[in-house]
């Protein structure tokens, strides 16, 4: 699965020796007055402040899957392995353990994973409470709940023995808080089992090489019995948040706030990656767009995006004049997002099943002028055109490839003419409805698009998505929308949930077409026997060395059957104040790392 | 009693003030008619509105003229490599937008669909509007309870909110926003009409026509009618401007003219997030729209002064 944004940064773990924070004995408690320096220069003490325009879409960990809500969530949250915050994606890709003493021990041919959290781990309860194997597997259990299933349960029923059958088991339990602590008391999940007070034992269906990246989603984090008497993820729940992170959710407010305060039953040798040097980190939600956030933090009174990223007017003046408070990541030569590309969808009845034709959907990957579209974005420093269905940063890209090329980017309206002639169609007579969402930068984007396929020879008709919510549910996840003609192209995009070793979040989800049906993500239904086969050794492939050749031979399978017309790789761009160091892009959150910026006083 | 137009240069030609006994006969169309000849503000209003009538018709010699077409994207000459647009210059007069397109020229088109909608939309609620006031207060009992708790059930509609979730169902389109508009505002016309007719049916002439042996209809549209145009037409005009804001805050809202087409309301919603780099992008049709709803506006409140009555600033009596 993935999500549909963008936004993000995180900072890196400077190497820290002894940071003396706020630690003692009462569980909710906190101190915000004083500052102090440790020896690398990182003043610990003050108060983060973001600011935001939309909220998390959900507190529980089970059900958040938004990339702010990740931003939050490392504060008060911690899972068996996440990822470092480091200033290169490099560091960032592979997990690392966090609750986990160690990388996990696979045995049975790399079906079973034994993993020993750390001892000192505490949930904020009255008194603290260690955080055990038995919370870990009640984490796992309340996922697939009948009140609020996580959005990408596939991830855990793919992949854990047991997971399904409890699953379709408790689809059919009452949504309320009874019902639901019931069926998790009288019901296991063969794969998850603790096998001793810290020791937590993942049984699999077969070797999955991106288990631990599964783990290291929020969705995976243990979870504290007092859950139970809640319905998972409900707002009332939201507020009887339990932290085992360095913060606590001290006030909540939805839409309107955020207060977190110092967690004091965290203790940092329990926790190598989180350094923790602000005191309290308040988000303000609410404003009305990117360009007022921008204001507010060029103006100090905030420090930190919380949902949005630098208005693409505002970016070139940035990046001209090497603004020192501007992020773009991931660094170098590697992308988060492949937006936007075009979908197209296959089994459109229009101009005579013309899109069924693999000469007109080659035409359509020399039609289009990708670098105008990655102008529309903001130019090079944030964004590139995209020939292939994977970006750099992710598995599966194939450095070099570029099955259609053309010059510089540009798009090559004769080669399109002479394939759609090749295919028996006349210039103008293939007319593609391209539906379009109408916000942010989609109807420029549309606009451009629909020039670029005219000078190649085809007709354009614009269908604008009103709201722009209703180009999923209405055009592209709509079977019915699809199968009618409701629809020919279209600029989607997609953000993997992790980068490095994502097949499983990318590819697998993007383009196989067994998964089919309402709501997929395969959204021109793509369905084909080979790259299906690729995808299934790919996810079965002892390492990920193997995984990486299955991955490039399924991307480049889906270019050659020119499904799709990959169009643009971007990255992410964030502003925050002066006052705040080691802010550093953590590709997870596609944010600066809360838990690792300090403030300058 | 005779009439003198005070501030004017030269008399009224329909006015002798040398000789009492040529004073002719005016009815009120004529009436109005002279009193907006020499309204300064309406012959400024519709000087103004001539000028803008003429912009949209003459759109695609401005195109000819400097070479760019309103839809072409000049995306080397009218964008920097970061996508910014180009500001007013040699190139492109009034700079470009944020796909490189020449303002200038999308403007001038742009006055093609705000007077389209305005003087479309605003006709068709009108006639709609005459006809249903005229069959309301003409027919009274069941037929004018039904009309007129209409009008009022679509007077308390909450318009935008509605056109947002009917546009949603059917698409946007140009005729559906002429269509969305008409359906808004032709209450307000036929709650009008409906009033005046209501009183007017009463009237003594209508008996006599009726004892002539006219019949429903001539009575209603050749009778009544008349006599009810006046208020119509003050409210027609007035109606233009609403109809064009009308229309620029759907397209503003992507519900209106489907783009690439240009639209002041479009331009200006595009313009928003560039502001603050691109002063003219969102300068351009922003003036287009204010000089165009400010003219018909005036237009409007001339036209109703010259009509009304009661009006007598421009007409003083002298012994």
């Amino acid at each position: 699965m993935g999500r549909m944004r963008t936004v993000g940064i995180f900072a890196m773990a400077v190497a820290m020796s002894g940071m003396a924070l706020a630690a003692c004995s009462s569980s909710k408690s906190s101190s915000n007055g004083s500052t102090t320096t440790s020896a690398n220069g990182a003043v610990t003490g003050g108060t983060l402040k973001l600011v935001g325009q939309g909220d998390v879409d959900n507190l529980d960990t089970a059900d958040g899957y938004y990339t702010a809500t990740y931003t939050v969530e490392r504060a008060f949250t911690r899972q068996l392995y996440t990822y470092l915050t480091t200033p290169t994606l490099a560091g960032q890709v592979a997990p690392v353990p966090d609750l986990a003493t160690a990388l996990p021990t696979i045995t049975g041919n790399g079906t079973i994973y034994t993993i020993t959290i750390r001892q000192g781990v505490m949930w904020n309860t009255s008194p603290p409470r260690q955080v055990t194997a038995a919370d870990e597997v009640l984490g796992m259990k309340r996922l697939c709940n009948s009140a609020n299933p996580t959005p990408a349960v596939s991830y855990f029923t793919a992949t854990i023995a047991g997971m399904a059958a409890y699953c379709t088991g408790f689809a059919n339990v009452g949504q309320d808080a009874t019902s639901i602590a019931n069926y998790i008391n009288a019901n296991n999940i063969s794969g998850v089992q603790a096998t001793g007070p810290e020791t937590v034992q993942f049984t699999l269906t077969q070797p999955a090489n991106d288990f631990i990246n599964i783990l290291a989603m929020p969705f995976s984090s243990p979870a504290p019995v007092e859950y139970l008497a809640h319905v998972p993820g409900s707002t009332d729940e939201w507020q009887h948040t339990i932290s085992d992170g360095p913060y606590f959710v001290a006030s909540y407010t939805p839409t309107v706030s955020f207060k977190l305060l110092r967690n004091t039953a965290w203790s940092a040798s329990t926790d190598t990656i989180r350094k923790a040097y602000v005191n309290e980190i308040d988000v303000t939600e609410g404003v009305a767009d990117a360009a007022t956030a921008l204001l507010q933090i060029q103006a100090g009174t905030s420090d930190m995006e919380f949902d949005q990223n630098v208005p693409i007017a505002s970016l070139a003046g940035m990046v001209a004049n090497h603004d020192p408070n501007l992020l773009i990541g991931p660094d170098g030569n590697n992308y988060i997002t492949v937006n936007p590309y075009l979908v197209i969808n296959l089994q459109s009845p229009n101009n005579n099943k013309a899109l069924a034709n693999p000469l007109v959907r080659q035409a359509l990957e020399y039609a289009m002028n990708k670098t105008a579209i990655s102008q529309v974005y903001g130019g090079a420093a944030i964004s590139r055109p995209l020939n292939q269905v994977v970006p750099p940063g992710s598995i599966g890209n194939v450095s070099g490839y570029n099955p259609y090329p053309t010059p510089n980017d540009g798009g090559d309206a004769t080669k399109a003419k002479a394939l759609l002639a090749q295919a028996g169609y006349q210039p103008g007579q293939v007319n593609l409805k391209l539906v379009y969402r109408t916000n942010t930068q989609h109807t420029a984007v549309a606009q451009t698009d629909e020039a670029a396929l005219q000078a190649a020879g085809f007709a354009v008709t614009l269908v604008a998505a009103t709201p722009a919510n209703t180009f999923y549910t209405n055009y592209l996840q709509n079977p019915t929308a699809s199968t009618s003609g409701a629809w020919d192209i279209a600029e989607a995009g997609w953000s993997p949930d992790w980068l490095g070793n994502n097949g499983r979040s990318m590819i697998a989800v993007l383009f196989d077409g067994r998964t089919y049906g309402k709501n997929s993500v395969d959204y021109g239904d793509y369905n084909s026997a080979t790259t299906n086969a690729l995808i299934d050794k790919a996810l079965a492939a002892p390492t990920v060395q193997q995984a990486t050749t299955f991955w490039q031979q399924a991307a480049q399978q889906i270019m050659t059957d020119a499904v799709i017309v990959p169009l643009g790789a971007q990255k992410v761009s964030l502003y925050h104040s002066t006052r705040v160091q080691n802010c550093s892009f953590y590709s997870f959150s596609e944010n600066c790392d809360v838990t690792n910026v300090w403030i300058k006083p | 009693m005779k009439l003198k137009i005070p501030g004017t240069g030269s008399p009224d030609p329909t006015v002798d003030d040398g000789d009492p006994a040529e004073i002719q006969g005016r009815g009120p169309w004529q009436l109005a008619w002279a009193r907006l000849r020499h309204d300064r503000v309406a012959v400024i209003s519709g000087i103004t509105i001539v000028g803008i009538v003429l912009v949209a018709i003459f759109a695609p010699v401005v195109a000819h003229l400097t070479g760019h077409s309103p839809f072409t994207q000049y995306r080397t000459t009218g964008l920097s490599p970061e996508g910014i647009p180009v500001g007013p210059g040699r190139n492109f007069l009034l700079g470009t937008d944020s796909l490189g397109r020449d303002i200038l020229v999308r403007v001038c088109y742009g006055t093609r669909i705000s007077l389209l909608a305005g003087v479309v939309a605003s006709s068709l609620a009108v006639a709609v509007g005459v006809v249903v006031g005229l069959t309301a207060g003409f027919f009274g009992g069941a037929v004018d309870t039904v009309l007129a708790r209409t009008m009022d059930a679509v007077l308390s509609l909450p318009y935008l909110v509605l056109a947002i979730a009917l546009i949603s169902v059917v698409g946007p389109s140009l005729l559906v926003s002429i269509a969305v508009i008409a359906f808004f505002s032709f209450s307000s016309v036929g709650r009008i009409v409906r009033g005046q007719v209501l009183s007017i049916k009463e009237k003594e002439f209508i008996e006599a026509a009726r004892s002539l042996g006219a019949g429903n209809l001539r009575i209603m549209f050749v009778d009544i009618l008349p006599n009810v145009l006046a208020p119509v037409i003050v409210y027609l005009t007035l109606l233009v401007p609403a109809s064009i804001v009308f229309e620029a805050t759907l397209s503003f809202l992507g519900l209106g003219v489907v783009p690439p087409t240009p639209s002041w309301g479009g331009m200006l919603s595009e313009s928003t997030a560039w502001y603050q780099v691109a002063w003219w992008y969102v300068l351009v049709p922003g003036l287009g729209l204010l000089v165009t709803t400010l003219a018909f506006n005036l237009l409007g409140d001339s036209v109703r002064d010259a009509f009304d009555p009661r009006y007598n600033r421009l007409f003083v009596s002298e012994s």
